[in-house]
């Protein structure tokens, strides 16, 4: 009877054993083989006295706080504006409107690092634009944004391209508000832009700050935009580990192994913080909602 | 980006293409390895999203249903790769992915392609779990249905929403998926994120805008496909039987 029970409990995880298998030996396997050399003392320290391995950091680092500043105006403005439609407009209609909003999200990252670069590049749309209008002479007296070492089109790439996701996640809670609470701070002669500042936007506050700290992580650790877009030096993080590995496998191997482990540590502990803000401040919410 | 496809001579200053003409797509579309690219490309994210629901399917089902003490544990193990970038675990096991033979050759590729994609799968399945009546499946178990049924009948119906969304975004991101395929592909298995990736970083203005719609369209299409595909089988699969 005994053993029947354990066969019982071991077979209720049957549903999630292969995806976990699958996981640990593509993924997880890949992460712990990185973290073997981070104890190689000598290796750490010969990389971090490189100087090029924190040139790097700071460039991404940079980088990608820009980037979240920049999405985090964007989108909650895009969240602003869609409240304020959201107060009037009937929920079929809302649909269409927040598909439009989302839709740079459908646009793959290389695609949308190269309209980038069309837009604002030297010769791009942009520029050409100023020209007609009398405001520079010469294609260079346009400011170099592309392939540049501040990496303003990366930048902007990401403010395009990241903030619908912000927008996304932070408008499944606000549908969730009810709009008779509207109806009932307009009896009080509350309108609607102080009802957003007041009453929204702290419910939506964690939502917003966890999906800013879960993109910080994601530009910070992406490949493909620094790679298009950005120049031989200073390189990102991510495109510095790939490109030593990829010319020279054998001998940077180890160098390599110690750079991702720093880019998975900063990772995770942007994830740790997401996790913690969402089981402090997300539960805070539901409780409100649910009420 | 539109004009510039099927521009040509198109000088700074000029706000319109001074000549129009096809000769970007022509070049585009008479290169062969555009469409064994276009192939590669869709052969993959097929696989991966078929791979990623049968996976995904019965471990949101454990996540949503089941309690477990492991719960915890296995949430970060699946859901890691939201934040932890692949590359990093890729170059990792790259070399221990040449030992096996898993490189420069398409399963190696459909495996790490695997990765990126799978959490959102689980995340949009997870998603519709939720307000599923457990009393639905308990009530057929009881009835003598076999589990097997019970997937059948009940809970792929109720999931395809979810179905869908999670394959569509699995398609979407396995399509455009360039470092990963590129790294264990070897350059043996080409895609169009690689083909393109030349004109793209060199600003070219006609072949690029050329690639870049012909991609859009490609994956608009890709998509499309894939769900009315999976309409049609599920359909099929989980009709009821009349008695």
């Amino acid at each position: 009877m005994n053993g029947m029970k354990k066969w019982q409990r071991v077979k209720k995880h049957f549903g999630i054993i292969p995806s976990i298998v699958v996981m640990l030996i593509f993924f997880w396997s890949g992460i712990f083989k990185s973290f073997q050399k981070i104890f190689d003392y000598k290796l750490l320290k010969e990389v971090i006295n490189k100087g090029e391995f924190l040139n790097s950091l700071i460039y991404t680092i940079k980088l990608s706080v820009w980037s979240i500043i920049l999405v985090g105006i964007i989108s909650l403005l895009g969240i602003f504006v869609l409240y304020l439609i959201s107060t009037e407009v009937a929920p079929q209609k809302l649909n269409k409107i927040k598909m439009f909003f989302l839709s740079p999200m459908y646009i793959p990252y290389l695609l949308g690092g190269y309209m980038i670069s069309v837009l604002i590049g030297q010769s791009g749309v942009i520029s050409t634009l100023c020209y007609r209008l009398g405001w520079i002479e010469k294609m260079n007296e346009f400011p170099i944004l592309v392939s540049e070492s501040n990496g303003y089109s990366i930048i902007f790439t990401y403010g395009w391209k990241a903030s619908p996701f912000v927008i996304l996640m932070v408008y499944s809670t606000i549908i969730k508000i009810n709009n008779e609470w509207l109806d009932v701070a307009r009896v009080y002669g509350v309108n609607r832009y102080h009802f957003f500042k007041e009453v929204v936007f702290p419910i939506i506050f964690p939502i917003y700050l966890s999906s800013l700290f879960i993109v910080f992580a994601h530009i910070f650790a992406s490949f493909e935009v620094p790679y298009l877009l950005g120049v031989t030096y200073p390189r990102t993080l991510p495109v510095l580990a790939y490109e030593k590995y990829a010319r020279n496998s054998i001998e940077s191997r180890g160098e390599v192994m110690v750079i991702n482990s720093i880019i998975i540590l900063l990772t995770a502990s942007v994830a740790l913080i997401i996790y913690k803000l969402n089981r402090s401040l997300g539960e805070r919410v539901e409780l409100e909602l649910e009420k | 980006m539109a004009l510039g496809s099927i521009s040509s001579g198109w000088r700074f200053g000029d706000i319109l293409p001074p000549n129009y003409s096809l000769d970007g797509y022509k070049y585009v579309l008479k290169n062969k390895s555009t469409w064994i690219g276009m192939g590669y490309n869709l052969l993959i994210a097929y696989t991966v999203a078929i791979i990623n629901l049968f996976l995904a399917i019965p471990a949101a089902r454990f996540l949503f249903r089941k309690k477990s003490k492991l719960k915890g544990i296995y949430m970060i193990i699946l859901f890691a790769p939201l934040i932890v970038p692949s590359l990093s675990s890729v170059l990792g096991i790259h070399y221990s992915m040449i030992n096996y033979g898993l490189t420069d050759n398409l399963l190696g590729v459909i495996l790490v392609n695997i990765i990126p994609s799978f959490p959102y799968v689980l995340l949009s399945l997870y998603g519709s779990f939720k307000g599923f009546p457990q009393r639905l499946e308990e009530s057929a178990l009881i009835d003598g249905v076999s589990k097997f049924d019970m997937y059948r009948y009940i809970i792929l119906p109720i999931l395809l929403p979810g179905i869908l969304i999670g394959s569509t975004i699995s398609i979407l991101i396995s399509l455009s998926e360039y470092v990963l395929t590129l790294f264990i592909g070897g350059g043996e298995i080409i895609t169009m994120p690689i083909l393109m990736f030349p004109y793209l970083s060199s600003g070219d203005k006609v072949v690029g805008a050329v690639y870049a719609i012909l991609f859009i369209l490609f994956n608009i299409v890709g998509i499309l496909l894939f769900e009315v595909g999976i309409k049609f089988t599920l359909g099929k699969i989980t009709k009821v039987k009349e008695f």
